[in-house]
């Protein structure tokens, strides 16, 4: 080959062809090169790539423990189960802050919501817990990425703290169901009618004034309702089953099913409640009064968890009527399906009912979450990551390829479907109001926001965490407070 | 017909100019799209003639070329032909075919266009560094064609937005630039060579 060398004749002929050049863009009437920079479309490339459908599945207060799949032998749940074992499931899944709106503002963004900086309430009436709060405005949600990524986005839901004013999670979302009613929603005005069902329903504990509140709007709400699919979970599952056959239309699609139930109020149908009591008499316990449990008797607490465990059961039938549908119309075979639950219920365990920021036990901590592969990768596999809420997005993206955003916080985890590893976790913390929570390999440790009051178990010898041993191992505590929690926090956590 | 033949592969190079013109027309095709169709895909539906365009351009380019260059330059070529090749059969994979619209986590059609993109990028840069420097195409022609192709590298890579599509219009603007200076360098010896026979007859005469 000839050997090539640059002279100054040819610099010359370059710097000429390139001056040519210019003017022929002037010519053609693009005018300076920022004007011409301001009046090119902004889309050039085509898109594509992964552009299988997205089912995120949201399952509000569902215990792990009241799975089959996870070692239940007396629930039923044979649609979350069979899902289970074409799932990649994760055996160490926690909410990186509870409850409801925090787990759900880390679902949206993959930002934590801990260690719940800047918080304020958003307005007067709003839940007085710390981290409560709509999604921020410089935060982008997941719908939003998608969106930009040619996918159509849908929402069904029923949990009504995203109906309050200034909440934000339907951002993103080409259309939005908001199932109304739930809990203690503001849907329908008090009525005598509704006011006589208070007659035989169960208030009392450290929270009754509250728990009051909430079933007065809840009677006034449901009554009138006439078959089951009037109930929540099937409106929420029968809603979704519809957008189905119309998202089927727009594929790329995303669809997030956030479904309240097995929340409090418990109140499915009779047969429901039938599958795990035979019989009760007085006022029923339809929901719990979050605090120590000791105001219940013992066949109080049976009956409360059971109607809870009945609504599992009503859910996941549910479930199984909206993946039947699914699996009808094709849609599992290029759908990832992700269900994840945000926190859990106590039900007198270490004796306490409800959701109480002080009592950070597996009951409340533990969640389940699901990963169904449309191509079958890690079906029936488990996995002992430390998998979160604020996991999700990252993983969803990482899935199809798609960018992540950089405020974005969590780990892809869909490199587990493969069979890697998404980095290492090795411990994890949590948060809930005023109080933290960490755990390691061998240890667990919760206690208030500055380090006071702390429990510590050993996991190894004490799963369930019956057994303070904070006070014989102090030093543990302090590592675990300050190596995880203040670490992770990026210093001293604020107060409020 | 051997002459038609001859001539036809000779200059087959120019098609360079129709498929960098198309080309860098895409981004407007896109726009249009959108706004004619609510979706760019009508667009990118008719893409495939800028690089097949430019594909039969660029083997005229290398057999008008061939006896001159040298293994580099040869594997440069064989590289924007790849890369050529994996836009079309993306192009048509994914919006005549419907590939990717069955089951698409691994989105073959997609990933050969977007890769065919780069391999598109990298081969150009070679084949213009190499090319003989006594061949066919003048350096004036070549040093602008890769400034081209490196601006299309850069689009390529990542979606740029606006400023991305400047540089992928630029690509497209370097593929006209190679097949003009084609055109100006055979009509410029085509000149030299009419003079020198019509100063060869005037001195015999």
């Amino acid at each position: 080959m000839t050997k090539r060398i640059l002279t100054r004749r040819d610099f010359l002929k370059v710097a000429g062809a390139g001056a040519a050049g210019a003017t022929m863009l002037g010519a053609a009437g693009c005018g300076t090169f920022t004007n011409s920079l301001m009046q090119v479309p902004d889309e050039y490339l085509p898109s594509g790539g992964s552009r299988m459908n997205v089912i995120l599945v949201i399952i509000d207060s569902l215990r792990r423990d009241h799975l089959g799949v996870y070692g239940n032998d007396w629930i039923k749940t044979p649609n979350l189960d069979a899902l289970a074992k074409e799932s990649l499931r994760f055996d160490r899944s926690h909410p990186e802050s509870l409850p409801t709106i925090l787990a759900r503002r880390a679902i949206h963004t993959g930002i934590r919501t801990f260690p719940f900086r800047n918080w304020h309430k958003w307005y007067e009436d709003d839940v007085n817990l710390w981290g409560w709060q709509p999604i921020p405005q410089g935060q982008v949600t997941l719908a939003e990425i998608l969106l930009g990524e040619g996918f159509y986005n849908l929402m069904v839901t029923d949990t009504l703290h995203q109906f309050r004013p200034f909440y934000d999670m339907h951002r993103g979302f080409h259309a939005f169901d908001f199932i109304r009613g739930q809990e203690r929603d503001f849907f329908r005005p008090i009525s005598p009618a509704s006011e006589k069902k208070m007659e035989n329903t169960l208030i009392g504990g450290p929270s009754a004034s509250h728990a009051e509140e909430i079933m007065r709007q809840y009677w006034a709400n449901t009554i009138g309702r006439q078959g089951e699919e009037d109930w929540f979970a099937p409106q929420v599952f029968t809603k979704a089953a519809e957008y189905l056959e119309m998202a089927k239309e727009s594929q790329p699609f995303f669809m997030l099913v956030d479904n309240y139930d097995p929340h409090e109020p418990w109140d499915p149908p009779q047969k429901y409640i039938d599958l795990y009591s035979d019989g009760f008499e007085g006022p029923e316990p339809v929901t719990s009064s979050s605090g120590p449990s000791d105001w219940l008797t013992e066949s109080q607490l049976k009956r409360m968890h059971a109607r809870y465990s009945a609504e599992v059961t009503m859910a996941d039938h549910w479930l199984g009527h909206f993946l039947d549908k699914a699996q009808d119309l094709g849609i599992l075979d290029n759908t990832m399906l992700i269900l994840l639950s945000d926190h859990g219920h106590a039900f007198g365990e270490h004796g306490y009912a409800g959701k109480v920021p002080g009592a950070l036990y597996p009951e409340l901590i533990d969640t389940i979450f699901f990963i169904r592969h449309p191509g079958g990768k890690g079906a029936g596999k488990t996995s002992n990551h430390y998998a979160s809420t604020h996991d999700i997005a990252p993983t969803i993206l990482g899935s199809m390829g798609v960018e992540r955003h950089p405020q974005m916080e969590g780990q892809d985890l869909s490199v587990v479907l493969d069979g890697k590893e998404p980095g290492p976790r090795p411990h994890f913390t949590a948060a809930y109001h005023d109080h933290v929570w960490t755990r390691d390999e061998k240890y667990a440790m919760f206690s208030l926001y500055n380090g006071d009051d702390p429990h510590l178990f050993d996991l190894e010898n004490d799963p369930k965490m019956d057994k303070n041993i904070a006070s014989s191992n102090p030093a543990v505590v302090k590592k675990m407070f300050n190596e995880y929690i203040i670490k992770d926090a990026g210093g001293p956590l604020p107060h409020y | 017909m051997r002459r038609l033949l001859s001539f036809v592969l000779k200059w087959s190079g120019i098609l360079c100019v129709p498929g960098g013109v198309l080309w860098a027309l895409s981004p407007t095709g896109v726009y249009i799209s959108n706004y004619a169709f609510h979706t760019p895909n009508v667009f990118w539906k008719m893409f495939w003639p800028a690089p097949l365009l430019i594909l039969l351009g660029l083997i005229g380019l290398q057999l008008r070329q061939s006896g001159l260059s040298g293994l580099l330059e040869k594997v440069g070529f064989l590289v924007a032909v790849l890369g050529l090749l994996m836009i079309i059969a993306g192009d048509i994979g994914l919006y005549w075919l419907g590939i990717d619209d069955i089951y698409i986590v691994t989105a073959p059609a997609y990933r050969a266009f977007r890769i065919g993109l780069l391999v598109l990028a990298v081969g150009s840069i070679l084949f213009a560094v190499t090319s003989p420097r006594d061949g066919v195409l003048p350096t004036w022609g070549l040093l602008p064609f890769v400034l081209g192709s490196l601006c299309g590298l850069i689009s390529f890579a990542r979606d740029l937005g606006s400023f991305g599509a400047v540089l992928w219009i630029l690509f497209g603007i370097g593929w006209v630039w190679l097949g003009l200076s084609l055109v100006v360098e055979g009509f410029s010896s085509f000149l030299r060579t009419r003079r020198t026979t019509r100063g060869g007859i005037a001195a015999k005469q």
